[in-house]
């Protein structure tokens, strides 16, 4: 019974090299490594106190200053090293992120696999309530309830989480519709296998390709929605410091045309790190069904 | 076609019905209410109650869950809390301009997609094709913020070609022609990202849905005719690829009104977008409801257009579902 557990594709080697002529997916594996080693090693890594005034080798400190061979990318205008602030910065965006393509995927998921082999009342008010859900763009909703709620870092997670989980859902009720009727599905119900035990040890570990591909690429949208909100001010609150807060400094036109310093950084590194996971997303789909595309 | 028209308008409304739903929850969701902001530390608790009575505050929830919805369904969404004006006239305002931004950078994806998305998919690897690739990844990774900074940085801050912000220069009062120029110059920048972050989708579709479709028999049956390879690809190429645009023409709404949000608020552009994030930060919960639940009926709205217009373009698609 268990060896319908495990994924066929995922288990056999074959899978592995098709992925690795991607080379494009794998330069991504490499990028995205890196970040993640920037994030948890953070506190090794940045020169100063991301939080506090920075001061110099000769103990002088900076406001904005231009990048110098003290401060490599300068400093802002409460003095703080932004080398640093870009260090911890990558910390909180990506662990925001991933947390919250992870609550979106178990959202989606648990939902999903719930109203495909459930059927009927269950699955046509999870599928209409899923379909009012869509028709509000994700942002619209997220800005206004952050607009409620205290921003912080559990909220932002939080917000973006239960916004997002309605492609995953669609997903994973498609793929239950197509696996509830395979046989091997049907023989572990004629063997005594209950609801529970069928949907999460049979059925969604057969489904797991395309979602583990679109969970990927959640997890670039959910950076990119963390971005905006924080870039407008509602996402990650000062004195923390996340890429997209970052970058809202540049919407005065002072810091926009004279300090480049500031927000060219922070941009990069989310352009950088979203590109590498649809990168990666797009290898992944590949690896996983070859006769797409 | 009709008793389709009828089943698809009857799940329309039932998906308004569960939109109203959730936009009443959120707004009931929001601490505090609408008595709050009206309230005067002179009031006696007499007077808070008459005006808690007349603004139908302490009435049961689904009493007010009706009231509220009769209202929308005459086109009255409150007041906004901030100055009292009536929500649905601060819309009329800021609705031309959002409409102006979105449906030529609408037009121009369309028409970008279309024709790099045929070229690329009858000419794979060459230089077009990596260029539809190219815009793919860039459109779906850019975050509009930053791009849209970039630009004003490099067109507007260094070389001085368009303004930084805003819907037209006031001060000019420009008429006609002198207008629309203005007007189209003030847009150069705004469309530009709204045009890249929002083909990535419709671009990816179209090409691979041609793509799919040159490989097709009846395609090899006109080559085989001699019929030419341009004809081939305006006739039977093309007309497939509109249809994952129309499709998407109801799909990728939500993200592009998302997009708009903050395109409108970098460049300072007074649409419905930047009304939301400004009543967003004033808690102005009226007004940004509103907005959300506008965008919700244009985006069902949007979608069972699309699926009218796609048995118009395909004729293989059936009406009886």
């Amino acid at each position: 019974m268990s060896v319908a557990a495990v994924p066929k594709r995922l288990a056999g080697g074959r899978g592995l090299g098709r992925f690795t002529r991607h080379r494009l997916a794998l330069i991504s594996v490499v990028v995205l490594g890196l970040f993640i080693l920037i994030g948890v090693f953070a506190p090794l890594l940045a020169p100063y106190d991301p939080y506090d005034l920075a001061a110099g080798p000769g103990g002088e400190i900076q406001f904005t200053s231009a990048p110098s061979a003290a401060f490599w990318l300068g400093t802002d205008a409460l003095g703080r090293d932004v080398l640093s602030r870009l260090i911890f910065g990558t910390r909180v965006s990506l662990t925001i992120g991933i947390s919250a393509a992870l609550l979106a995927l178990v959202i989606g998921v648990v939902l999903g696999v719930l109203a495909g082999f459930r059927g009927g009342w269950t699955d046509i008010i999870l599928s209409r309530f899923t379909d009012a859900v869509a028709a509000f763009p994700s942002l619209f909703l997220i800005l206004t309830v952050s607009s409620f709620v205290k921003p912080s870092l559990i909220t932002t997670v939080t917000i973006i989480g239960l916004l997002s989980w309605v492609s995953t859902y669609r997903l994973m009720r498609g793929e239950t519709l197509k696996l509830r009727h395979q046989e091997y599905v049907e023989a572990a119900g004629a063997l005594g296998a209950g609801d529970w035990r069928i949907m999460f040890r049979h059925i969604l570990p057969n489904a797991a390709a395309p979602i583990i591909v679109q969970t990927t690429l959640g997890v670039a949208e959910a950076i990119l929605t963390e971005s905006a909100l924080s870039f407008l001010g509602l996402g990650v609150q000062q004195p923390i410091a996340s890429w997209g807060n970052m970058l809202s400094d540049a919407r005065t036109i002072t810091v926009l045309q004279s300090q480049p310093w500031l927000w060219l950084p922070p941009g990069l590194a989310i352009l950088l790190t979203v590109l590498a996971i649809n990168f990666l997303g797009d290898g992944l789909r590949d690896t996983f069904n070859p006769r797409e595309k | 076609m009709l008793p389709f028209i009828a089943k698809r308008g009857i799940q329309g409304v039932i998906l308004l019905i569960m939109v109203s739903f959730i936009s009443f929850a959120v707004m009931n969701l929001a601490p505090g209410n609408a008595m709050q902001t009206f309230i005067n530390p002179r009031m006696s608790p007499q007077e808070i109650t008459r005006a808690e009575n007349a603004l139908g505050i302490n009435k049961p929830i689904p009493v007010q869950y009706l009231g509220w919805a009769s209202n929308l369904l005459q086109g009255n969404f409150g007041y906004s809390v901030r100055n009292g004006e009536s929500v649905t006239a601060l819309l009329k305002q800021r609705a031309g301009p959002t409409l102006l931004l979105t449906a030529t950078s609408f037009v121009l994806i369309v028409f970008i997609a279309l024709v790099i998305g045929v070229y690329s998919a009858a000419r794979p690897y060459s230089l077009v094709d990596y260029l539809s690739t190219t815009l793919v990844f860039a459109g779906i990774s850019i975050p509009s913020f930053f791009f849209g900074l970039t630009l004003i940085y490099l067109f507007s801050v260094q070389l001085g070609w368009f303004p930084t912000s805003g819907f037209e220069s006031y001060s000019a009062g420009h008429q006609g022609l002198a207008l629309f120029l203005d007007r189209a110059w003030h847009m150069a920048l705004p469309v530009c990202v709204l045009t890249l972050t929002g083909i990535a989708g419709i671009l990816r579709h179209v090409r691979s849905s041609v793509s799919e479709a040159l490989r097709q028999d009846y395609i090899r049956t006109a080559r085989s005719k001699g019929v030419g390879e341009r004809a081939i690809l305006v006739k039977h190429a093309l007309r497939n690829g509109l249809i994952p645009v129309v499709t998407l023409l109801g799909l990728s709404l939500p993200a592009f009104f998302a997009g708009s949000v903050i395109t409108e608020t970098i460049f300072a552009w007074p649409g419905m977008g930047r009304l939301l994030v400004d009543s967003v930060f004033a808690r102005d919960y009226p007004v940004s409801m509103a907005i959300n639940t506008i965008t919700a009926v244009l985006v069902i709205v949007g979608s069972l257009v699309a699926d009218m217009l796609y048995g118009l373009i395909d004729p293989r698609v059936r009406f009886d579902g």
